[in-house]
Parts: C-alpha cells; structure tokens; sequence
C-alpha cells in the first residue's frame, strides 16, 4: 500500500478549485525524535516539474528512513501539475497571481492539511505549539520558500536549496551585451562568438525573463524587487530563535550545460509563448486566446 | 538552437554558482552550507536526475536538526 494519502483540498478562501495534495503521517509520532514530532516537511516544486517529480525521492525516504521521519507533504500549486487553476486568476491577463498569493495559499493549505489530515496543530501561530515546517525546494520553490519563511518568522527550522531560481536575475544580463558601448570582443573565451551571445541572450530572454508568462499563472515580475539579492534579507530565526539551517545545492555545471534549456526550461507553452511573445507580448490578443 | 556548452561554462554556471555561494550566506547557523554542494550528474531538476542524492541530503538535514535540539 502507498504510504502517500492523495487527496484534493479546497482551500477555504478559494471556494470552486481544488489542489492535489499527497500527505504522509507517521503511525506514532511520539516515538519520532525529537522536535521531529512536530515537524512537517514541505516540498516546494519549481515551475517545470510537479510534485510527481518528488515521487522517487519519497518511496527512498519511506522505504529506508521510516522510523525517523516526520510528517510529509507535496502538493501542485494552482494551475500546475493535477491541481485546477486558480479560481481568482483574472481571465484577461496571463499573469494570474504573484508570490505573495502562493505563499497566502501555502499557508491555508497548510493550516487546514494540518487540522484535517496531518494530526499536527497549524503551523506559524508563533507559540510553542506551532507545527515547524522544513522545505525541501527546487528552483522557483526556493523563492517561494524564503517568502514563506519571511511571512511567519519562528516557523521554518531548516530549508534545502535545490538549484534555486536566480529571483533577482533577468537571465539576461549574465550574458555580455555585444551591442553595449563597452563591449570589448577580444574578452570573449575563444570558443565563444558575438553571435552565441546573441543567441544565448535572445533564449535566456524568451524563456526565463521575469515577464515571461507560465502556464501556471504565477507572476515572476516582482520576484527581484522581493528578494533582491541572493544572500538577503537574511532568513528570520527558527522555532528555537536561532538562525535555520541551511544547505544549498548546485547542479552539476557539465551537465547542466549538456542540457541546455530544453530540459528545464522549455515545456511546450513555453515554446509556444515564446514564439507569440514579441516587445509588446503581454498585449498581445492571441495569447490571450492560445492561453 | 541549444545554448553552446562553452557559452553556459562561461557565464550561466559561474554566475548560478555565485548566486548559491549568496544562499550560504542567508543564515548563520552552525551546520549550514559554508558552500554549495554541487549535485553530481545532476541537471536543475535535481530530485528527478538522482532522488538518491536528494534523499540523503533529507536525512542529513533531519539528523543535524535533531543534533542541535539535543545537545
């Protein structure tokens, strides 16, 4: 039998959506060590991989380390994976609901998965009764991790940074600008030309920029004035009014640059969006009628 | 047209690489990631290219916490 209850939620402030939601509850929590009796691990997906992405993590963690670990939970955000959309998305606009939405969202679910289904007391109540949450994330769940954290300070105890979205990046400018007035090309490595610059730019430009639509409806725009630089704001403290602990892990950079964009990046609306995304993309009617 | 390798090499990966180094510095508590710790063979969807890897760096986090409550 799967250890994993699937349920679909709705959220309570969202009456006419529902999310898909997988739980795990230990039999005897009591028995966990400690402060594992309260604790709720968080998986928080990026934009291009839903929670069946954390499947395979999930049956190795309930096959070999049962005895000590804590409550689970994965979910699809709205408009990802098997949840519904987002009720309250306008229909006109491909930009649906920002960050801040999904961090308020996160915490409904959260409170009423925890009340209804977990066993656990809702988290982020700021008492010594209060459920600690850790994260587990990959790319654009990171952000949203840190948001989170920053929203209900005393509730995260530790977080893992699984190649986190860049959220104070364009993508673009990581790459030199061949057209800037500063532009030196002898400075390029041998084996990269003005023209791979340009290319690079255009793709980094037409998929990740921050007004780049998703098929999620999440809203990326505001994401680099949120968390503006990689190391700040700082993380508030943990439940034990210490800093939360940390680990934060890059991918591999050669296979990484084997992939290129397809694999990460380049869903097919992503294509397809970028194909119908020019300057004046976001007016632009017939994505409002493709989306 | 795939980003050329020697075009990620130069300017992605270094400048994702300094991003993390910044995520080291988010919190200082003892334990933390002084540095990244680069997943091996892994592309960005990390618990897709080794769910194995992701799930001893779970129990490393889990263990360090229950060390800290503890001591």
């Amino acid at each position: 039998m799967d250890p994993m209850d699937s349920r679909r939620i709705t959220l309570a402030t969202k009456p006419g959506a529902s999310l898909a939601v997988n739980t795990y509850t230990p039999d005897n929590p009591t028995s966990l060590p400690l402060p594992l009796s309260k604790t709720l691990i968080v998986f928080l997906n990026g934009l291009a991989a839903p929670q069946t992405s954390w499947k395979p993590t999930l049956t190795i963690l309930l096959q070999h380390h049962k005895p000590s670990l804590p409550a689970l939970l994965t979910y699809d955000r709205y408009g990802q994976g098997a949840s519904d959309p987002d009720p309250t998305d306008p229909p006109d606009t491909p930009y649906g609901h920002d960050a801040d939405t999904v961090i308020s969202d996160l915490h409904q679910l959260l409170s009423q998965a925890c009340r209804d289904t977990l066993r656990l007391p809702p988290p982020g109540t700021n008492d010594s009764a209060t459920t600690h949450l850790i994260f587990i994330c990959n790319s654009i769940g990171c952000p949203l991790a840190r948001l989170y954290a920053a929203a209900h300070p005393g509730t995260v105890p530790a977080f893992l940074f699984l190649d986190s979205m860049m959220a104070n990046s364009d993508f673009v400018s990581v790459f030199p600008d061949p057209d800037a007035a500063d532009f030196d090309p002898t400075t390029l490595p041998r084996d990269v030309s003005v023209r791979d610059l340009r290319h690079a730019r255009e793709q980094y430009g037409a998929r990740f920029h921050p007004t780049v639509p998703n098929g999620e409806g999440l809203d990326r725009r505001d994401l680099p004035r949120r968390l503006p630089f990689a190391d700040g704001p700082v993380l508030p403290p943990g439940p034990d009014g210490r800093p939360p602990l940390v680990r934060v892990v890059g991918h591999d950079f050669e296979r990484f640059a084997r992939d290129g964009l397809e694999v990460w990046g380049s869903t097919s609306w992503m294509r397809a969006m970028s194909e119908v995304l020019g300057t004046d993309g976001d007016r632009d009617p017939w994505l409002y009628r493709w989306l | 047209m795939a980003i050329p390798v020697a075009v990620t090499m130069a300017y992605m990966n270094p400048a994702w690489h300094e991003y993390n180094r910044g995520l080291c510095r988010l919190s200082a508590r003892e334990g933390s990631s002084k540095e990244p710790i680069v997943a091996e063979g892994c592309g960005h969807l990390i618990q897709k290219d080794s769910p194995e890897f992701v799930a001893e760096q779970v129990v490393k986090l889990l263990e360090s916490l229950c060390d800290a409550a503890s001591a």
